[in-house]
């Protein structure tokens, strides 16, 4: 055996090893070779796939990007995770996740097959709309509940300005009105920070502390009802980059699990407590209660999606994988502390940077839009 | 309509309204007294009787119907008892509280509603009333 055709068997092994689809084509963009890989994938037989240009296979909404992507190879760029979809015997579509170069007038590329992560995602994702959307459920239910009073206060102030028996009095009950109006604009504000827009070019530059703020407004009653003390030490001065309702939403998660598990901890001393510690572009908001813990043989887990230690009428446990995934869409995470002395997640989060003379007007401005 | 004074215990822990439930029930004439804590309440039910207790029902530490159960147990119960809140859970659920317990949406129209108060203690009859006649 020659060494040439010692290098080809060598080369054949490794084409046929491959969990993933190798291919070489050639400039008219036909397939050359093809890894077995490609038939128990597509369905399609290797005669078939190499009687036609690959563009055939390519999902027609794809064929565009596929056709520019060959352009930037054939000028001489790498193709790294260039992704498209090419369509089955059956009539599906798989998602291919494609490395590439072209060389020597050939096309040497190894796809890997995202589908199944691609469908995930997408599932994920609809995850993601549908605790929003039973969040701002909740959130429209405690609204009427939180609005009754400040609305009360304004009701009855009105009624009793008409007999005002002084001028102070009359002045009291104006700043008394004043405050509830205030208290509803709160409201009312983090209500829309909920329902705003929640896509990547959505995030911003925002006060953590306000956003900590509407998260403690929308437990408050629901914790003084249960004797649940709740402490927010978040500091005043932190400016993170976020999607503003996403943030709330995973704080609103994380205080709700704590609320469930202290409603039914026999121990005396009951609090939540919201803190934030900041080291170089970085913000650590943790989300701390005066729980025992979590389980050991159970912390590991916690995170994925559905486990729940609720009873099922209490959750579906899809708070902490959505939290999870929601803080990762923001370019953070978070997490569990397993050394912390009570039971404490941590967020972490991009920090803004702080408002100059420079840029202030422009975060006003954005705050303002 | 002029009734006589009443004796009211106001519970409400939120302190403007507090003062301005006192107000009125002041300029209507009653004998008013006001708690922002429902376990100050039960100890002032226990000293004294009053003509109606008026509740909020979100409370540290107990709720409104919390605090007409214990109340009802110790024997210190108010002749007409008021559940004034914005709670959905408690108006949605007002059929399965006792037929003696008003539960009141806020805001509501207090001149109206004290004067149903007035009413039926005198009228000896504290049959239920439906909180959406007061919006």
């Amino acid at each position: 055996m020659n060494k040439d055709s010692r290098q080809s068997d060598i080369f054949a092994t490794f084409f046929h090893l491959s969990p993933n689809l190798s291919c070489i084509a050639n400039k008219d963009a036909v397939f050359e070779y093809l890894s077995p890989n490609w038939e128990l994938t597509l369905g399609w037989s290797i005669a078939t796939l190499t009687a036609h240009p690959f563009l055939h296979f390519v999902h027609k909404d794809d064929l565009d990007l596929t056709q520019n992507e060959m352009k930037k190879l054939g000028e001489g760029q790498i193709t790294l995770d260039f992704e498209n979809r090419y369509r089955t015997k059956s009539g599906d579509y798989v998602n291919l996740c494609w490395h590439s170069i072209f060389q020597q007038d050939r096309y040497f590329a190894v796809a890997k097959d995202v589908t199944k992560l691609r469908r995930l995602e997408a599932i994920q994702d609809q995850s993601l709309v549908s605790a929003r959307l039973a969040l701002i459920g909740e959130m429209t239910c405690g609204i009427a509940h939180e609005i009754s009073t400040p609305l009360a206060i304004i009701n009855e102030s009105i009624q009793l300005a008409n007999d005002a028996s002084s001028p102070n009095e009359l002045t009291k009950l104006l700043k008394m009105m004043e405050n509830a109006s205030k208290q509803m604009s709160h409201i009312v504000k983090g209500m829309r920070m909920v329902t705003g827009p929640a896509t990547a070019k959505d995030r911003k530059a925002i006060s953590l502390r306000e956003i900590a703020t509407h998260a403690e407004s929308f437990f408050k009653s629901k914790l003084n009802r249960d004797n649940i003390e709740f402490k927010n030490s978040v500091d005043d001065a932190v400016l993170i980059t976020a999607i503003p309702g996403d943030v709330l939403q995973v704080l609103i998660n994380l205080i709700s699990n704590s609320h469930y598990a202290l409603s039914s901890a026999k121990i005396d001393a009951k609090w939540i407590e919201l803190s934030s510690e900041s080291k170089t572009n970085t913000v650590f908001v943790k989300i701390t209660d005066s729980g025992p813990g979590i389980a050991p043989d159970i912390v590991d887990k916690i995170m994925n999606p559905f486990f729940t230690t609720k009873e099922s009428i209490d959750g579906v446990g899809l708070g902490l994988s959505i939290s999870k995934r929601i803080a990762e869409q923001n370019k953070g995470r978070l997490y569990y502390a397993k050394s912390a002395q009570h039971t404490q997640f941590v967020l972490e989060l991009p920090t803004a940077p702080p408002p100059t003379q420079n840029n202030e007007g422009l975060f006003r401005a954005i705050e303002e839009k | 309509m002029a009734h006589p004074p009443r004796k009211i215990l106001v519970v409400e822990d939120n302190k403007d309204l507090a003062y301005l439930l006192n107000l009125r029930f002041e300029r209507l004439g009653w004998t008013t007294s006001v708690c922002m804590d429902p376990s100050v309440a039960l100890e002032l039910l226990a000293q004294a009787k009053f003509d109606v207790l008026f509740t909020d029902h979100m409370m540290p530490g107990m709720t409104g119907s919390q605090l007409i159960e214990k109340a009802r147990a110790a024997g210190t119960i108010a002749t007409l008892t008021v559940i004034y809140t914005g709670d959905l859970t408690v108006i949605e659920n007002a059929n399965s509280v006792p037929e003696d317990v008003w539960v009141v949406k806020k805001p509501a129209d207090m001149k109206k509603l004290s004067d149903d108060m007035s009413l039926a203690i005198e009228s000896g009859s504290m049959t239920k009333v439906w909180s959406n006649i007061y919006e």
